[in-house]
């Protein structure tokens, strides 16, 4: 797990406690937002509660409204948002190959109704954000990405987070920020940035454009501090992560059927998520195979898609997506001989033969 | 005068910020060594020390079930929505409260309808909310003020009477009485806040209290379900838990501070401390002090908050401007006379209080409205000078 020292974890409380600013857009808040900004390419960043809180700002400081396009696999907490905004999801399936919305599949479900879309990179792999930010100024439609796991990843040399008009990210313990809880929206136009500050609070005096609507959407500093910490450690988490996933590709890419998900070649990977995509036939062993034959050894793994609920009839590409991930262990403490241990497992579990 | 004031270049009477947030906190050492269990085991985004607060929480309120959330708006928002069942409607609510409440009933799909208050519990009048009652109304949202509990018995029979769910928000009145029962079990649920300027510090959070055992069941799936992100998690409940062991000792501190302001602003002609209702029967967290500017003061509203401003008095009105005559009021809903609550969000100004207010600022920050009131007149003439 991503977690800082003790010892800085307490001197960070001890500031807080010594400044008494426990919340309400405090110093460290402010900090965590400045310092993202500054390492992020210059983007705006507004530091918030949660990813839900990030998805809520972002879809209304856009302006979404009638109908949102999104992927047939967006997350049930991306399609709730949605219904908070008052926006009606359209589900869309997504390209075979690259397994985002593209252009051409935006422009068949676009209708008059129709007041935005939202991409998402899934499992964090950056999904071809230049083509649907190309689009979005095309039609004169707001591109929100939901970029959960993305935070560090870059595409065709930019960050993730300076595409469209905004991106959310998550600051849960499971991602590469770790503030337990926390989210975050990146947008490269100010005057979005103006409508999410205001949007993440009620304060007067913290009103800084007009907006359809507030929440209580803030950060507290513990959070912030706990964010800042990770923050600043991340090149050695990244790193960490980066040596796992080689290992993984190097091991894994000897096996038939078996490829990992890492995006076209302009991606470039934060390496927070190491998923794999299994072709049954040619593995002779489909992903729940492999995920028991690999919990028989004590690895713990997971299909990713497990909790969307589109039907498979209806949006194939998607459905194949689902129907053929799984993910592996990753993470900065898992040591480069755990990895080798899960490949030496994995591979057992496709090449031993099963009948 | 005893000096100018800090407004035309005097010397600010507080020389570090007086805000009108609580801004408890336990002794760090206590804090650390309950946070180090969470960071041992790992478990930071949730954990037990949340389960064990909700239990401390139900057992405070002598009520049946209470869930922890990441905010108090979060928690109305999924309990409208929960009630509302995918309905689009309208849910009603005093329009003279905190400015969030209409944006949270948008946030859960129905559209806000104002009522007006009773002038001596600053809640919701049961006629009023009777009047806007209508076929596509989803649920009654009352709130239990500082001061005085809403007329929670004829809000909650006419709710049962028009078979409408009923929700109390009592962010303000967390430990406070309603004919001496603890409030927590009331209409069909309450919530609370746990941010850091309230009452009960936990950075930032909030939770629900009920004794309807499905409302409990269907919420905690709807909050654990993995459709939305609205957990507490433990670095917050962390602080709220010590600082729920030490609510007594806040309110008796908070008791001491509003008796304090109460005796030494009896004779400034112009000022009316607002009083709590009751105070024989009921008990109260007396976590605000507030200030009724009358006819006689020299000076209005707005002159006065600017003038404490300066003077490192964090202050600011109370529930001003009322709910329906602010922005987000949606357009189109027609909004009926509101005339009790148009009068009561002119009067009152809130005085800095909780543990950055000593007695000493108390008495010192008097000694400067008693001044106030003798040289009105001259710094009213100054002030409107200033500005023109």
């Amino acid at each position: 797990m991503n977690l800082p020292s003790w010892p800085q974890i307490e001197e960070a409380f001890a500031g807080i406690f010594d400044r008494r600013y426990f919340a309400n857009n405090g110093p460290l808040v402010q900090e965590l937002d400045a310092t993202l900004s500054q390492d992020i390419d210059g983007l705006q960043a507004i530091c918030v509660a949660n990813e839900m809180a990030a998805a809520l700002a972002a879809v209304t400081a856009c302006e979404m409204t009638g109908e949102v396009l999104v992927p047939a696999y967006a997350s049930p907490l991306l399609l709730e948002s949605l219904a908070w905004c008052g926006v009606r999801p359209v589900l869309c399936d997504v390209s075979p190959d690259t397994f985002v919305l593209n252009p051409s599949i935006v422009r068949r479900k676009v209708g008059s109704n129709t007041g935005g879309v939202i991409g998402c990179h899934v499992f964090g792999v950056p999904g071809d954000p230049l083509a649907l930010e190309a689009l979005g100024r095309e039609l004169g439609l707001p591109i929100v990405f939901d970029a959960r796991d993305a935070l560090g990843s870059r595409f065709s040399g930019r960050s993730i987070g300076s595409f469209g008009k905004a991106s959310f990210f998550s600051f849960a313990e499971d991602t590469l920020m770790n503030a337990a809880e926390g989210g975050c929206v990146l947008t490269p136009d100010i005057e979005v940035a103006k409508k999410l500050r205001t949007i993440r609070n009620f304060h007067p005096g913290e009103t800084f454009a007009p907006v359809s609507l507030r929440l209580n959407g803030k950060m507290s500093e513990a959070q912030a501090a706990l964010a800042l910490l990770s923050w600043n450690d991340r090149f050695a988490r990244i790193n960490r992560c980066r040596e796992n996933y080689f290992i993984y590709r190097d091991r894994l890419s000897r096996l038939r059927g078996v490829e990992l998900v890492s995006g076209r070649g302009a991606a470039e990977l934060s390496y927070a998520r190491v998923v794999v995509r299994i072709e049954p036939r040619e593995a002779h062993a489909t992903p729940d195979e492999i995920r028991n034959a690999l919990a028989a050894s004590g690895v713990k793994c997971g299909r990713p898609l497990d909790d969307s609920q589109f039907s498979a009839s209806d949006f194939p590409a998607a459905a194949r997506l689902r129907a053929t991930t799984l993910e592996l262990p990753q993470g900065a403490s898992l040591a480069p001989e755990d990895v080798t241990n899960v490949c030496d497992a994995f591979e057992r579990a496709v090449t031993r033969p099963l009948y | 005068m005893n000096g100018q004031p800090a407004l035309f270049g005097g010397r600010p009477l507080f020389s570090s910020p007086r805000p009108v947030g609580q801004l408890a906190a336990p002794p760090i050492e206590s804090y650390l060594r309950l946070l180090r269990q969470a960071y041992d085991s790992r478990a930071l985004r949730t954990g037990p020390i949340a389960a064990s607060l909700e239990r401390e929480l139900a057992a405070f309120h002598g009520v049946r079930h209470c869930l922890v959330f990441v905010n108090a708006g979060f928690a109305l928002t999924m309990l409208m929505r929960h009630y509302a069942a995918g309905r689009h409607g309208n849910v009603i609510m005093p329009a003279f409260t905190f400015r969030g409440l209409p944006h949270f009933a948008r946030w859960a799909g129905q559209v806000p309808r104002f009522c007006d208050v009773e002038p001596n519990t600053h809640g919701l009048d049961p006629k009023s909310a009777a009047a806007a009652i209508d076929e596509d109304t989803v649920a009654i949202l009352a709130v239990n003020n500082v001061h005085s509990a809403s007329d929670i018995d004829a809000l909650c029979a006419l709710a049962g009477e028009r078979r409408l769910p009923i929700l109390f928000d009592s962010v303000y009145a967390l430990g406070a009485t309603y004919g001496g029962h603890v409030l927590g079990r009331f209409g069909n649920a309450e919530v609370y806040s746990m941010h850091a300027t309230k009452l009960l510090n936990g950075f930032e959070g909030g939770y629900v209290t009920t004794d309807d055992d499905a409302l409990y069941s269907a919420l905690r799936r709807y909050r654990d379900g993995g459709r939305v992100n609205a957990n507490l998690n433990e670095m917050h409940a962390a602080m709220a838990t010590l600082c729920l062991q030490e609510l007594p000792k806040v309110i008796a501190s908070n008791a001491q501070r509003y008796r304090r302001y109460r005796s030494a602003l009896a004779s400034v002609p112009g000022l009316k401390l607002l009083e709590y209702r009751n105070e024989d029967i009921e008990r109260y967290n007396y976590e605000m002090a507030l200030l009724e500017i009358t006819g006689e003061w020299p000076l209005t509203r707005d002159e006065t908050i600017k003038l404490l401003r300066a003077e490192g008095a964090i202050i600011s009105t109370y529930y001003s401007p009322p709910l329906h005559r602010l922005p987000q009021a949606p357009a189109g809903v027609p909004v009926p006379e509101l005339p009790v609550t148009e009068n009561l969000a002119a009067r009152f100004l809130q005085l800095p209080v909780g543990e950055l207010m000593s007695l000493d600022d108390i008495d010192a920050l008097a000694a400067y409205l008693k001044r106030l009131s003798r040289n009105g007149d001259e710094v009213a003439l100054r002030l409107r000078e200033m500005k023109a």
